[in-house]
């Protein structure tokens, strides 16, 4: 099967909502391997090692914004911290069921996200994502 | 709250205290007077004059007192009987000169009272009783004699009425300025309190404002946590609904599976429209520029995956004519514009190969033309009216919540728009929108 | 309604005030009951006075009849003071006090601030015909009733344009003819005598 991309993260504190991930994934044919994580500080411990590695890098990281301890916007401001080459590698997508305009402005603010999703994730978002 | 004091009232109320105060007052200078009489009876033995005339005085006064409590007769009927006592002195020491400076006294005593025209009966009894003397001595009438002058000539009349014309005027103008000096007083004072009760109002208002927007902002996040703590099972649900459709073939199985969605769907989509209807109903309507172009790429791309039960893709056309800035809500624009699209898109015609909806904007200085026309199944005549209500549905198997027009409405007029419905069954529906360009 | 009542009302204890004055007036306005056992002296008569008064020979007298319980009589007070002191070098002024009670001369004259004598005999006012206070009685030289009478004109005694006795004196000295004194002067006005109960 032909993939589009090597690797995808995603951020995500609902353990179905990373179900629905990693299925959809799957068989849209969008991403090869998907690593799913369920708090942000976990995402973090996973990316900083990868400095040295930046082949084992995400090419996108799909971010919920509501989550506990660290929220998606939390993440962000030490997603900033991190060396470059990480940052240049991946490309941030943030996720949310939330209809806040604050959260939207927030998020099309920070430099980082490339787009600001709707919830749930279906094959036509995805497409807007290439 | 109590009611406040009228002027009237507190006016009125004044008065009765003067007259009160007034009444007493005169209650320890009558009997003062006729314990006077009877001071004077001692000198020549006048008993029965200070006793008869003494106690008839304060019978007259107290008896119309007690007839008429609530007339200032009385006072008039005071102000004759402090003459008469003055005439009873005169008559009960012989002509003693100086008892006329009882009317004096009298008139100063009737002062208390504020009412300027009590002087009258006092002067009138005086100038009658000396008048009448005089001209019974001048046509020779020898009974009558005057005090112990010699002779009441019409220079000494005149003198004594002049003089005691000046004091009864100049008693009447202090009771006359003292009233009204009070009167000043006491409409200060009110209006002092109106004053101080405005400012007080004021500032509850202030404060009540201030906790109404509070309680709007909580409310507002309120609704907001709610509805996202209710959609977020809900987008799980689609979401895994999603991925059994991908892994499924049997055909009453995607039927089934066609069903949750659509019901989860109309669930979300509820939810939605009550927090749009919410948001609408208690924002204050926000300012900043909009840019047509963007916000309807945006709302269609949202929109154009959204296909119910195999609904074909409709086509929205988009044309905006930016002449001039725009200043609106944002928000509010976006839920009108969101809500008036997706009812297009709805309400499809299957009968037409091309269903579309088409959105055209036209921006003034003074106001911004919208309007949104769909070749879809349109609106009958008779429920042209009724769309707009909450909760109508034109059929019971609409897909819509029944808020969506009502929001659409309630969002137009919020600022200060004009909203028009055009439609005709089985050809299409257009609505027209006018919003006004808030530039400042 | 109640207006009505209340003029009607007023207009009735008017009518007692001046029905009391009226009255009271009319009672002042009488003469002097003349007592049962009046014995009228007229004028000209010789009026005996030895042993009861003690006045110097030559001047003419001038007798005030007088009894403090009597208001007329206490009114007189200032006038007849007045009088005393004009014609002291003239006339002998004499007081009689007709009361019951006892008073003293210094009493008496305190009350007039004059030094006159003093005499407490009731007969002196048969002797002169005199049968009420306030009286004037003044004798010539020779001791004739020159005038016996009223301070002045009636009615409480306080119209000065009549003032007989000071019109009997001036007639006196200026041996002019004795004027015609109307009823006015000489019925007389003012208080009966009380009844002596003590000498």
């Amino acid at each position: 099967m032909e993939y589009k991309y090597k690797k995808v993260m995603v951020i995500d504190d609902n353990e179905i909502d990373l179900y629905i991930a990693e299925m959809l994934m799957a068989t849209a044919g969008f991403a090869e391997k998907v690593v799913c994580v369920k708090s942000a500080k976990e995402a973090l411990a996973y990316l900083k090692p990868l400095y040295a590695d930046p082949d084992e890098l995400p090419q996108f990281i799909f971010l919920d914004i509501n989550m506990p301890e660290m929220t998606g916007f939390d993440f962000l401001n030490e997603y900033q911290h991190l060396p470059e080459n990480i940052r240049k590698n991946c490309i941030i997508m943030m996720l949310t069921t939330s209809l806040n305009q604050d959260d939207r402005m927030q998020a099309e603010r920070n430099q980082f996200v490339r787009k600001f999703l709707n919830k749930p994730l279906d094959r036509d978002k995805l497409a807007l994502c290439i | 709250m109590a009611s406040l004091p009228t002027y009237q009232s507190i006016h009125d109320a004044y008065l009765a205290q003067v007259k009160h105060k007034s009444d007493r007052l005169m209650n320890y200078f009558l009997v003062s007077f006729f314990i006077a009489g009877l001071l004077l009876a001692l000198f020549y033995d006048t008993w029965l004059v200070a006793i008869g005339v003494g106690s008839l005085s304060l019978l007259a006064y107290y008896s119309v007192r007690a007839i008429l409590p609530h007339s200032n007769v009385y006072q008039y009927v005071v102000s004759a009987v402090l003459s008469i006592f003055m005439a009873q002195f005169i008559y009960q020491m012989h002509g003693l000169f100086e008892m006329h400076f009882i009317a004096f006294i009298g008139s100063a005593i009737l002062v208390t009272y504020q009412n300027w025209k009590l002087q009258i009966p006092l002067a009138a009894v005086v100038i009658v009783h000396h008048a009448m003397f005089g001209y019974l001595q001048f046509i020779g009438y020898d009974k009558i004699y005057f005090t112990q002058l010699d002779y009441m000539t019409l220079q000494t009349f005149l003198i004594h009425g002049f003089l005691a014309t000046v004091i009864f005027f100049i008693c009447g103008l202090w009771a006359f300025q003292l009233k009204k000096l009070n009167e000043l007083q006491i409409e200060q004072t009110f209006e002092m309190g109106r004053y101080q009760e405005e400012q007080l109002q004021k500032k509850a208002l202030l404060q009540s404002n201030e906790d109404l927007k509070k309680s709007n902002r909580e409310l507002d996040s309120f609704v907001y946590s709610v509805s996202h703590d209710l959609r977020a099972p809900l987008s799980s649900m689609l979401g895994v609904v999603g991925i059994c459709e991908t892994g499924v073939l049997d055909p009453f199985m995607m039927k089934n599976i066609s069903f949750l969605k659509s019901s989860i769907k109309k669930l979300d989509g509820f939810i939605i429209d009550i927090l749009d209807y919410s948001r609408n109903a208690r924002l204050e309507v926000d300012r900043q520029e909009i840019h047509f172009t963007d916000l309807l790429t945006e709302l269609s791309n949202n929109l154009k995956f959204m296909g119910i039960n195999d609904q074909r893709k409709v086509d929205i056309r988009t044309t905006v004519q930016n002449g001039v800035a725009f200043y609106s809500d944002k928000s509010r624009i976006n839920i009108i514009l969101n809500n008036l699209i997706s009812n297009g898109i709805r309400y499809q015609n299957p009968q037409v190969p091309d269903p579309f909806v088409e959105i055209i904007v036209n921006v003034s200085e003074s106001a911004a033309n919208i309007l949104v026309k769909d070749n879809g199944i349109g609106i009958d005549q008779g429920n042209k009216e009724k769309v707009f209500n909450m909760f109508y549905r034109v059929s019971n198997n609409s897909i819509g919540s029944g808020l969506g027009l009502y929001i659409v409405k309630e969002a137009v007029d919020k600022l200060n728009g004009v909203l028009e419905l055009r439609s005709e069954i089985g050809k299409g529906t257009e609505f027209i929108i006018q919003l006004p360009n808030l530039t400042s | 309604m109640k207006k009505a009542i209340t003029i009607a009302w007023l207009m009735a204890i008017l009518s007692g005030m001046a029905y009391i004055f009226w009255y009271t007036d009319w009672k002042y306005s009488l003469p002097t009951p003349v007592p049962k056992q009046y014995h009228a002296v007229g004028a000209g008569a010789t009026i005996d006075l030895e042993g009861k008064i003690s006045v110097s020979g030559n001047k003419p007298v001038f007798i005030h009849f007088f009894n403090p319980d009597c208001p007329c009589s206490r009114f007189n007070i200032p006038y007849f003071k007045s009088l005393a002191k004009k014609y002291s070098d003239k006339i002998s002024f004499a007081i009689v006090v007709l009361n019951n009670r006892a008073y003293t001369a210094t009493e008496i004259q305190n009350k007039f601030d004059v030094n006159i004598p003093v005499s407490f005999d009731s007969s002196i006012a048969a002797a002169c015909g005199v049968y009420s206070t306030p009286q004037a009685v003044l004798l010539d030289a020779n001791r004739h009733l020159y005038y016996r009478g009223n301070y002045n004109k009636s009615r409480y005694c306080t119209d000065t344009r009549s003032n007989y006795a000071q019109l009997a004196i001036d007639s006196l000295f200026n041996n002019a003819y004795r004027p015609a004194f109307g009823v006015y002067a000489l019925k007389a006005y003012g208080c009966p005598l009380p009844v002596c109960t003590q000498k």
